[in-house]
């Protein structure tokens, strides 16, 4: 018999909460896990694709992130945070690969040609200049500014998602957000920095 | 709340993440601060804004691949190992590591807990004797007297054997047999 695929070019409608998913994977997990994939791909890819700017990495990524959502068996436990979870996962993903990405980015010229082009891609989606030149800055700042800036302003995390994701406490979020957003306006404020 | 504690504050009070109070105390702040206004008015400018939905026109084409390689797991999952237990871990290791037969091993094995217990049963005999004599009265020793204070006479040449200084040998105080002699002497 073919298998079941999860349907999931559809677009949901009415997709439920991740509560209520959690019940749901407690009869049937498949359509939970199909949910779950329903609910978040876009924004994972979205994120994904912030961080990487290659549409095809940031895919992978996503799938590999939720081929990890289905071997995790604490996934749908009534305490697990689902949410902070797969962002979490895709977050480290993500900067895994761009720290590789900067390791052989020296010898690699085609594919900093390659992830050139990807970025005039990603660029074009954003609606004025001024958040091209952001977006730009952003790549000067470090890793943990960069992951919670995506976090907050790409991804829309609430504070309290954000301290899941990192695992931190709601303080630090709040100090390490105000800390990378007035890095980024210096950074802004001094446009030679950017060719550091 | 001054300068410096609103400064660090600017951030969350964008986002509305400070408490009502917090966020009352800031406003009131910015009414009577204009240098915090203004900066509080740059980080607004530098806030970054989601992306708009991306043009990719391959996106339906990803979405069925991740059905399908999602699908795929489902069906046959990869069956992650679970750590095996540590005694389960030293036994691989030693068949890894060591070219003999299970029994081999456990002979050993067997053999070294005899000597333990050998050596175990050893020590807690010589250690109750130990205790014995701790508790038991003092005795005085038994001083054996030095070769100096016995009498010459009582040391005599073996038999048929040539003098030799090193061969002086306590003499063994036999009855001598009843003979006429004696009953003379």
């Amino acid at each position: 018999m073919a298998a079941l695929k999860l349907q999931l070019v559809q677009p949901p409608s009415g997709l439920p909460e991740d509560d209520e998913i959690k019940v749901i994977a407690l009869r049937d997990r498949r359509s939970a896990i199909g949910m779950i994939v329903q609910r978040y791909r876009k924004r994972l890819y979205h994120h994904a694709m912030y961080i990487l700017k290659d549409p095809e990495q940031a895919f992978d990524v996503v799938q590999e992130v939720f081929i990890k959502a289905i071997r995790e068996r604490r996934f749908f436990d009534v305490e697990f945070k689902m949410k902070a979870w797969l962002f979490r996962v895709t977050s480290n993903l993500c900067f895994n690969i761009v720290r590789d990405k900067r390791r052989r980015g020296a010898i690699l010229d085609t594919m900093i040609k390659k992830t050139s082009s990807a970025a005039d891609q990603v660029d074009r989606v954003f609606a004025t200049e001024q958040q091209q030149v952001i977006l730009a800055a952003l790549d000067k700042l470090s890793e943990n500014h960069r992951k919670i800036l995506a976090l907050r302003y790409y991804s829309d995390l609430s504070y309290a998602e954000i301290a899941d994701t990192l695992d931190v406490k709601l303080g630090t979020v709040m100090s390490r957000l105000s800390r990378a957003k007035n890095r980024l306006m210096e950074v802004l404020d001094h446009p030679g920095v950017l060719e550091a | 709340m001054n300068c410096i504690d609103v400064r660090p504050r600017l951030v969350a009070f964008q986002d509305g993440e400070l408490s009502p109070g917090e966020q009352t105390q800031v406003v009131e702040h910015l009414h009577s601060c204009t240098d915090c206004t203004e900066h509080e008015l740059q980080l607004a400018a530098v806030t970054p804004e989601p992306f708009l939905d991306i043009p990719d026109a391959d996106l339906d084409a990803k979405w069925l691949r991740l059905d399908e390689v999602l699908a795929a797991e489902l069906d046959h999952p990869v069956r992650i190992p679970v750590p095996a237990p540590m005694w389960l871990r030293v036994s691989n290791w030693l068949s890894e590591e060591m070219p003999m037969s299970t029994g081999t091993v456990l002979a050993y094995a067997a053999a070294l807990m005899l000597v333990a217990m050998w050596g175990a049963n050893n020590w807690k005999t010589a250690h109750d004797l130990q205790m014995a004599a701790q508790a038991a009265p003092e005795r005085p020793l038994m001083v054996i007297a030095p070769s100096a204070e016995i009498p010459e006479s009582d040391f005599r040449f073996s038999a048929g054997e040539e003098m030799d200084s090193g061969m002086l040998q306590p003499a063994i105080h036999t009855p001598e047999p009843l003979t006429a002699d004696s009953d003379e002497r």
